[in-house]
């Protein structure tokens, strides 16, 4: 029996299986950790510019958070994680 | 200048942050994994005391029942990528800040503090291509590894996650030690030389000798002594087999080296110990908790840790009765415990007798 040009619709074509969600768990966490890098560099940016307004990307290289900043930085972070986590563990 | 302010570049920085953060920011799958365990006890045993005596029987029990429960899982793979990424990251910190920091790392690698290398030195099979704490190349995986391990790896990520703060208790355990003046003192497995600093902090006249079989740790070992104006000698030795002269040290010591060898070898270093003390001389060997001082669920915990996290022989080493060890290697006056109540850290000290008769 040939195909339907309607089976071309929904081909069912196989991705990933049980055996790799490790593998996707994994890509989640290194997709968080991107993103918090990112966010972590922003909020430099933000702080950067507010206090200068000028050539601040040496300045945020070397940027070193204050006590105050790097208390908020490390709540927002482990938000972002409780976050994913939950999502992970949903249905 | 030393580097126990090393200042990241904003990558390096919020990754290491970021990697701590799966940690502290997972505290409700930990808490309900940990409720899983609970029930998994529960139901296969009744009590903690009821699980089977056999390590790999009772993982094997409680894993059956808690693969089952999705926080469990979810906890496992928080745990997996934590292995398997937290040295790469450091090593990415570490690439970052590299170019500013050569000028220093080549004058540090001259000074007071030698480092010995020997043409016929072999690491043994037990250590040899072993990816210790599974970062890939272990010890001597990276041309700068003991720097990304004492600098970053030890200071920005274990410190904070360690009870009290790792170099404190590097400080305490050195002074435990029974006599406040050395002259000789050996430290076997000093890597990158911070339990050797905590010694020269707390015994200043003394001479020093440090141990490694990792090259990259040694020659970090080498840039903190030099950092700190001190004149250590090192060497690229087994703990086993320093090649060192008998009877010429007061004090020998080790901090965290004895889980990373096997049973064996663990004994050829008490009995090295004693062959290269003085009479009267002491040694000072401090290790992860007995697994007979744990109970069944400590030792499941600790053993998972082991099995995951890079650390081949901490089993077998974590079962060894140490004190008997010491005693067959001859030492006398043999004291073995927790420090102040506590399982860990594990201390031995014991004394070489002045009389070595027949035993
Ligand atoms: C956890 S580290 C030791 C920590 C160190 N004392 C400190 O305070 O930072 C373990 C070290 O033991 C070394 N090691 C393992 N087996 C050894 C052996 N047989 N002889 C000498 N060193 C050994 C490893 O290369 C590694 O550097």
């Amino acid at each position: 029996m040939s195909k339907t040009p309607q089976s071309f619709n929904k081909p069912g074509r196989p991705t990933l299986e049980d055996t790799d969600i490790a593998g996707v768990g994994a890509a989640v966490l290194t997709l968080t950790r991107e993103l918090w890098i990112l966010n972590d560099r922003v909020q430099v940016l933000e702080a950067v510019l507010a206090e200068k307004g000028i050539e601040v990307q040496q300045e945020i290289e070397n940027y070193q958070p204050s006590e105050e900043m790097q208390a908020r930085l490390n709540e927002q972070s482990q938000a972002l994680v409780e976050k994913v986590l939950a999502a992970m563990q949903s249905d | 200048m030393a580097f126990e302010h090393l200042q990241l570049k904003q990558r390096g920085r919020a990754e290491i942050d970021f990697m701590l953060s799966t940690f502290l920011g997972s505290s409700t799958v930990r808490e309900s994994a940990e409720q899983a365990v609970q029930s998994a006890i529960e139901e296969l045993a009744g009590s903690i005391e009821a699980l089977p005596e056999n390590l790999d029987e009772r993982n094997s029990q409680l894993e059956s029942f808690l693969y089952n429960v999705r926080s469990f899982r979810v906890q496992q793979l928080l745990g997996e990528w934590y292995s398997r990424n937290h040295g790469a990251a450091a090593v990415r910190a570490f690439e970052e800040v590299q170019a500013k920091l050569q000028i220093e790392l080549d004058q540090l690698s001259s000074g007071k503090t030698t480092l010995e290398t020997f043409p016929d030195f072999q690491a043994p099979d037990y250590w040899r291509d072993v990816d210790f704490h599974r970062t890939e190349g272990g010890w001597d995986g990276h041309p700068y590894m003991g720097f990304v391990h004492g600098e970053i790896v030890h200071r920005k990520m274990v410190d904070s996650l360690f009870p009290g703060g790792i170099f404190k208790q590097r400080r305490q355990v050195a002074a435990l030690a029974k006599q406040d003046h050395y002259d000789n003192i050996l430290d076997m497995g000093c890597s990158t030389g911070h339990f050797t600093k905590a010694l020269a902090e707390t015994y200043p006249n003394a001479s020093i000798t440090g141990t490694d079989l990792s090259l990259k740790t040694l020659e970090h070992a080498q840039r903190v002594g030099n950092a700190h104006g001190y004149s250590w000698r090192l060497l690229q030795r087994a703990a086993e087999d320093t090649k060192l002269a008998h009877d010429c040290f007061d004090l020998v010591t080790s901090y965290i080296l004895l889980h990373e060898m096997p049973a064996s070898a663990i004994a050829a270093v008490f009995a090295e110990s004693f062959r290269v003390l003085k009479p009267g001389g002491e040694i000072l060997m401090s290790d992860v908790s007995r697994y007979t001082d744990l109970n069944k669920l400590e030792q499941w915990r600790a053993d998972r840790g082991a099995m995951y996290g890079g650390e081949p022989h901490w089993r077998a080493s974590a079962s060894l009765d140490l004190s008997k060890i010491a005693k067959d290697a001859g030492f006398i006056k043999v004291n073995a415990g927790g420090v102040q109540g506590a399982k860990y850290p594990y201390v031995v000290q014991a004394i070489k007798p002045h009389e070595v008769g027949n035993r």
